[in-house]
C-alpha cells in the first residue's frame, strides 16, 4: 500500500531533473524564481559543489531555454566580484537548458536587514550593489529586476547581485518583443518599465530600483500604496537631508532627472560616507560648517584647548 | 602644496597670531616685539620639522604628535631664553599653548598637504 510518505517521495523523485548524462550529481533544491529552479549539485569532474539553474518544467521550454542561455551569456560577460561566475551551459535529455555557476552561501538582503544593522553597514552594502550595477551599466547591460531578494549578502559582508534573468544588453533584440519592459517586480519597477510609452529602459531604470532599495534599507518600508504616505514621511524625517535627496533623485519619475547610472549613485553614496557634499543636495553654509566640524573634530578640540589655555594664561598673568 | 610648505605657512601664521595675542596681557607688553618675532620663528621651525615628519607618513596622529613635541620643545627654548625684565621665566604660560599650536600645525600639514611621490609609493606598497 502507498503511504503518504512514499507518495511524497515519489513526487519528489519525479519532479527532480534527471542529471544522469551530465557530470553533475543532484544534492538539493536551493530555490525557484520566475524562470528557473536552482539546485545545489556536485561536479564530479572537479569535485566541488556548484549551483545549477534549470528552466522550470511547467514553462515553455523552447522560449525559456533561449532566455536562460541569454542569461548565462550575460553573466559570462560580466566578470565582477559582485556577480556570480558562470561555469558551464548544457542541455538535459528533456531539452531543458541549464547552466552552472559558483555556489554562494549567504542570505538575501531582505533577511540581512532583519538583524537591524547600522546605517554605515547598510550604506556600505548599498554602495557595493551600486558598484556592481554600475559595472554592468558600463558594459551596456541593464538588470531590470533589482530588489532586496536578488541581492545576496555573503558571510564576510560581500554582496552579489543575482537573477539576471531579464537583464539585457542595451543594443540587444529580445526573444519576445518588449518582454523586459513588463517583466519584473512591480514595486521596484521604474515608470518607464510599467508604461513603455514613457520611454525605453536604460541604466536609469536600474537606478530607480536602486532608489527603492535604498529607501527600503533606510526606512524598512516601501513607498507603495499599501503603506500610509505619512508613515513614509515620518520614517524619512529621521534620515539626514543629503541621504533623502539621494533617494529622491534616484526615484525621480523621469529618467533624465535620475543618476545616469549606478556608478554616479555609488559616487554620491561614497561622498556621503566620506562626509563630503553630495551632488543631489545643495547645503546651506550652516550645514557646510557643521559637516566640516564633524569631520575635523580633532581640530575643534585643539582650538578649544588653545583658547582655554590662552584665557587661563591671560588671567594668571593679570594677577 | 607640499606638507613642509603647509607647515611653514601654518606654523608662521599661528605663531604670529599667538605672539600678537600677548598684547592682551599687560604684564608682558614691554617685551611684545620680542615675543612676536620669537613666536613667529618658533612656529615657522615647528612647521618645517612637523611638515617633514608628516611627509613620511599618511597618518594623522603621528603628525599631530610630532607637532606637539616640536611645539613643546621650541616653546621651552623660547621660555628659557626670554625672561621678563625681572628675570622671571614663563615656562608653562608659553609651553602649553605652544604645544597645542604645534599639534594644530601637525593637523594642518596632514590634512591640507599633498603627499609627496615617495610617500604615495610607500602607501601603495
Amino acid at each position: 500500500m502507498l503511504t503518504d510518505a512514499v507518495i511524497q517521495n515519489l513526487q519528489k523523485v519525479v519532479s527532480e531533473p534527471s542529471l544522469a548524462k551530465t557530470r553533475y550529481e543532484l544534492k538539493k533544491l536551493i530555490g525557484a524564481g520566475g524562470m528557473g529552479t536552482v539546485y545545489l549539485v556536485h561536479d564530479r569532474e572537479l569535485a566541488r559543489d556548484v549551483a545549477l539553474k534549470l528552466v522550470q518544467e511547467d514553462l515553455d521550454v523552447e522560449d525559456f531555454s533561449i532566455r536562460l542561455r541569454a542569461e548565462a551569456r550575460t553573466l559570462a560577460q560580466l566578470d565582477h566580484p559582485g556577480i556570480v561566475s558562470v561555469y558551464d551551459v548544457g542541455v538535459l535529455d528533456d531539452k531543458r537548458v541549464y547552466y552552472t555557476m559558483k555556489f554562494i552561501e549567504g542570505e538575501s538582503l531582505e533577511q540581512a536587514l532583519k538583524n537591524e544593522p547600522s546605517l554605515a553597514w547598510k550604506l556600505r552594502i548599498f554602495r557595493q550593489v551600486c558598484e556592481t550595477i554600475g559595472f554592468a551599466h558600463a558594459r551596456e547591460i541593464v538588470h531590470l529586476d533589482l530588489k532586496p531578494g536578488n541581492i545576496i549578502v555573503a558571510p564576510f559582508g560581500e554582496t552579489l547581485v543575482v537573477d539576471w534573468g531579464i537583464a539585457r544588453a542595451l543594443s540587444q533584440t529580445l526573444p519576445s518583443e518588449n518582454s523586459s519592459q513588463t517583466a519584473g517586480t512591480p514595486i521596484y519597477m521604474a515608470p518607464e518599465q510599467l508604461d513603455p510609452g514613457l520611454g525605453a529602459v536604460s541604466p536609469a531604470t536600474d537606478v530607480f530600483a536602486l532608489g527603492r532599495i535604498l529607501l527600503f534599507m533606510l526606512t524598512g518600508r516601501l513607498n507603495d500604496n499599501s503603506v500610509d504616505q505619512a508613515t513614509i514621511r515620518g520614517s524619512l524625517v529621521k534620515i539626514s537631508r543629503p541621504l533623502r535627496a539621494i533617494c529622491n533623485k534616484a526615484l525621480s519619475k523621469y529618467p533624465e532627472n535620475r543618476y545616469p547610472s549606478g556608478l554616479e549613485l555609488m559616487e554620491d553614496i561614497t561622498r556621503f560616507l566620506d562626509q563630503k557634499p553630495v551632488k543631489a543636495y545643495e547645503e546651506t553654509w550652516l550645514e557646510i560648517s557643521l559637516r566640516w566640524l564633524r569631520k575635523n573634530k580633532i581640530l575643534l578640540y585643539l582650538l578649544l584647548a588653545y583658547l582655554l589655555m590662552r584665557v587661563a594664561v591671560a588671567v594668571f598673568l593679570r594677577k | 602644496m607640499s606638507k613642509p610648505l603647509i607647515g611653514i605657512i601654518a606654523g608662521a601664521t599661528l605663531g604670529l597670531l599667538d605672539g600678537l595675542s600677548s598684547y592682551l596681557t599687560p604684564a608682558v607688553r614691554m617685551i611684545f616685539l620680542q615675543i612676536v618675532i620669537g613666536s613667529t620663528l618658533k612656529g615657522l621651525i615647528t612647521g618645517i620639522l612637523t611638515g617633514l615628519i608628516a611627509s613620511r607618513t599618511n597618518k594623522l596622529l603621528p603628525a599631530i604628535a610630532a607637532g606637539l613635541v616640536f611645539g613643546l620643545l621650541l616653546s621651552y627654548g623660547a621660555a628659557a631664553f626670554t625672561p621678563d625684565p625681572n628675570g622671571h621665566h614663563y615656562y608653562f604660560q608659553i609651553m602649553l599653548p605652544g604645544a597645542v599650536l604645534g599639534a594644530i600645525v601637525g593637523f594642518s600639514t596632514q590634512k591640507l598637504g599633498i603627499p609627496g611621490r615617495s610617500e604615495s609609493a610607500r602607501s601603495e606598497r
